[in-house]
């Protein structure tokens, strides 16, 4: 009789097995109840579930997925922050106390004009840039790259558009600016994860049993 | 055709499926002859089978109530590597990295 610890046991190991393994999920599943021995049956059990454990560790598809899944947990969190940008942006617009305007204020009372006409599009373009990057994060969870290279690309545009906006009042950064971070990462991760993928997919389907 | 040599319980899951080649062979009964776990031996067959040296069937029960039974033997492929891969293996190895046939 198999027990019914085994039989969860199988039915983990259908859950953990990847898509392209669940034939043989069923196999090992279908072959448990073949078994007289409650005890066998579990030690069985629980090589399938290590054996379907290695099998998704091993699978191709799943680390590609997983790469692109922590690309877009790092996008998405270039997101928050530059929408955080973008709410402090939008309460000095609604009145809150703005240090930066005094500063220059006291300064520089031109570039205090100039940095109040350019405010409103520098806040749009951050809001316009927070959601594109959140875009890019969702359809990289996806996995729909053609979807997050346009949207990629639109974060691209809107984030010049605000370094240009920012360099035109004020600002010389000395370093490269943080509205580039995002892409930057995405430029040097995703090629390599890709790359890796497609090298890792072909060393699979060569490898010997 | 794999390039590399097969691993020790690959060569003993290939040792259990040569002698009876034409046979349909269950899981379990593979595990009694070759001693490896499930949790070696479902891999070695998975591994086999994307090779195409393996094939798979469902036989249908032969008891009531019990769900069929998945049942593997070697293909024509699997029988010519088995055969090189046993030899190759007992032969002393002077070419660790050699192409089995």
């Amino acid at each position: 009789m198999t027990s019914a610890g085994a039989r969860w046991l199988c039915g983990l190991a259908a859950q953990l097995m990847p898509p392209s393994r669940r034939a043989w999920a069923t196999a090992m599943a279908a072959e448990i109840a073949h078994l007289g021995d409650a005890r066998e049956a579990r030690r069985f059990a629980l090589g399938c579930l290590a054996a379907a454990l290695a099998e998704r560790c091993r699978d191709a598809d799943t680390a590609r997925r997983d790469g692109l899944w922590a690309v877009a947990l790092v996008t998405a969190g270039f997101a928050v922050d530059r929408l955080s940008c973008a709410a402090h942006g939008l309460a000095v617009l609604g009145g809150a106390p703005d240090g930066m305007l005094a500063a220059l204020m006291r300064h520089d009372p031109a570039a205090a004009e100039a940095y109040q006409a350019a405010r409103p599009l520098v806040v749009a373009a951050f809001v316009a840039l927070g959601i594109a990057q959140l875009l890019s994060a969702w359809f990289l969870s996806r996995g729909r790259l053609r979807d997050f290279a346009i949207s990629a690309a639109a974060a691209l545009v809107i984030a010049t558009a605000a370094v240009a906006a920012q360099l035109a009042v004020v600002w010389t950064p000395e370093t490269l600016p943080s509205e580039f971070h995002a892409g930057v990462v995405q430029l040097l991760a995703l090629p390599a994860l890709l790359a890796w993928s497609w090298h890792r997919r072909r060393a699979f389907e060569e490898d010997a049993p | 055709m794999p390039a590399r040599r097969p691993s020790p319980q690959t060569l003993r899951v290939l040792a259990a499926l040569l002698p009876r080649a034409g046979d349909w062979r269950h899981g379990y009964d593979l595990i009694g002859e070759t001693g490896l776990a499930s949790g070696t031996l479902y891999p070695v067959l998975m591994r086999l089978a994307d090779q195409g040296l393996l094939e798979a069937t469902w036989q249908p029960p032969q008891r009531p109530g019990a769900p069929p039974r998945h049942a593997y033997r070697l293909t024509q492929a699997g029988v010519a590597y088995a055969l090189a891969a046993i030899a190759a293996a007992a032969a002393p190895r002077d070419d660790p990295g050699g192409v089995m046939a």
